[in-house]
């Protein structure tokens, strides 16, 4: 090579040298960047959903303590009030059945709103005690099969059901299923759980093309919080299943 | 550089095959085009060291395969969904590569020459495309992507189609100088190639594994 080849040569190099300096720091920092970024939208969501869970507890606890008492007052002076004729007896027993209906839907609220058989009784047996009372409410046929009762963190254990929840609220508002399968097994130190249904299954392709539900987006900011990974697979005709895998070990850091 | 150590570095593209190999089966089908890739490259690395050896030029067998990459490639960044707002965009791409190709090759001069004007083409497009990856896994990632095996593999196409464009734009420059000028800007593609081969490597063992199918097929009977 003469000195203008070997001054070429050099520059080629040089130039490629601080090309791939330039990209391996690129690289570097979009990395470092991501990963803040994934903490401060986990911080952000975490923040979200307790001050969710707050509301829904404030909620539950002024109907439950406020309106819950006050109707069964009602309903004992309704029940104590002088009726003189058949038709005031008929009209006094129409206002008791509807005060009967009106607590028991106000049970169910605040019951839905803050499970207390998770609270008192954990998630294993709510579950099943919410799948049964899924499974009256819309005749779908549910099969719950829990394959192992990890003991988890009361927080972790909300998230776990409040998807489930979704999941089976999705299922009866959208997929008109007859059967439903739920399934929870331990794996490699994940919990995976799995939910299969026979109804209408939609178009992934156009779904994640015109946005997700609100469902769903609830669905996946709870598997961020959780570390999980969220799998959806549908087709129209064939039904949908959800897969989720949440990693235990990470319970201690919720 | 040694011959030895131009061999090594160019056969370096093996360790990535034999690894893609052992997970074909097993791995997510959205990067078998990418494998197909490998797989290709090491027969073209193979092949070439043996023409060598026998004293032919592998300048043919490299202009097609370079072809063989840009259309695998293309292929692989539209199982990335990087099409799927604008599935024509994919179509034209591949008819547009094609089509370069073969005008340079067949019309502009034989396939026996180095074709550098499709070579800084296609590299350029395929440095666009890493980059759109990269903007979209950041988007949608929910994990970190330093073990992402895609994130992975588009950075490696950046750095080595970056260098490449700018190794084959001195090239073109360079066209009227000695052989030898031209044979030592080849050996920087070497070096790169052993870079990105080994990074292939490594993003080859990050591959997430394929996706169960949950579909409840057996229901359809029951209901």
């Amino acid at each position: 090579m003469d000195s203008k080849e070997t001054t070429l040569f050099t520059a080629i190099v040089l130039s490629a040298g601080i090309i791939g300096l330039f990209i391996a720091f690129f690289i570097v920092s979009l990395i470092r960047q991501q990963r803040r970024i994934l903490a401060l939208s986990r911080r952000n969501i975490l923040e979200e959903m307790t001050a969710l869970e707050k509301e829904r507890t404030r909620i539950a606890n002024d109907l439950h303590d406020e309106l819950g008492p006050l109707m069964s007052v009602t309903r004992i002076q309704v029940d104590h009030l002088t009726v003189k004729d058949e038709e005031e007896k008929r009209l006094q027993g129409q206002a008791l059945e509807h005060l009967d209906n009106l607590l028991t839907r106000l049970r169910e609220i605040s019951n839905n709103l803050v499970p207390q058989t998770l609270l008192r009784k954990g998630l294993w047996y709510s579950l099943e005690e919410f799948v049964q009372k899924a499974a009256r409410a819309s005749g779908l046929e549910v099969q719950l099969e829990v394959w192992a009762r990890p003991s988890l963190s009361k927080e972790m254990e909300i998230h776990i059901y409040r998807v489930i929840q979704e999941i089976v609220h999705n299922i009866i508002k959208h997929a008109a299923a007859t059967i439903m399968v739920i399934s929870l097994v331990e794996k490699e130190g994940q919990l995976v759980l799995t939910c299969r249904d026979n109804g209408k299954g939609f178009d992934q392709a156009r779904v994640l093309r015109e946005g997700k539900g609100q469902g769903l987006s609830s669905i996946q900011s709870r598997m961020i919080l959780l570390g999980g990974h969220c799998l959806v697979q549908s087709e129209p005709g064939r039904g949908t299943a959800y897969q989720l895998t949440v990693p235990i070990s990470r319970d201690k850091t919720l | 550089m040694s011959s030895l150590t131009t061999d090594i570095c160019s056969l370096s593209i093996l360790l990535g095959g034999i690894i893609g190999l052992a997970r074909f089966k097993e791995m997510d089908p959205r990067y078998h085009p990418f494998l197909f890739l490998l797989w290709i490259g090491c027969i073209n690395e193979i092949l070439s060291f043996i023409l060598v050896r026998m004293g032919y030029y592998t300048i043919i067998t490299s202009n097609l395969y370079i072809l063989m990459e840009a259309l695998l490639l293309t292929w692989y960044f539209q199982k990335m969904h990087l099409f799927d707002r604008y599935p024509l965009l994919f179509r034209f791409l591949l008819l547009s590569l094609a089509v370069c190709w073969a005008g340079e090759n067949l019309l502009f001069h034989p396939l026996r020459h180095y074709s550098i004007y499709f070579r800084i083409f296609y590299s350029t497009l395929m440095v666009l495309l890493s980059i759109v990856a990269i903007n979209q896994l950041l988007l949608t990632e929910n994990r970190s992507v330093g073990r992402n095996a895609g994130f992975i593999l588009c950075g490696a196409f950046i750095f080595y189609f970056l260098i490449k464009v700018l190794v084959n734009a001195f090239w073109l420059y360079g066209l009227a100088s000695s052989r030898q000028f031209l044979l030592q800007v080849s050996r920087i593609l070497v070096f790169v190639n052993l870079i990105t081969n080994l990074v292939y490597a490594l993003a080859l063992v990050w591959i997430p594994k394929k996706q169960p199918c949950l579909l409840p097929s057996s229901f359809q009977q029951e209901s």
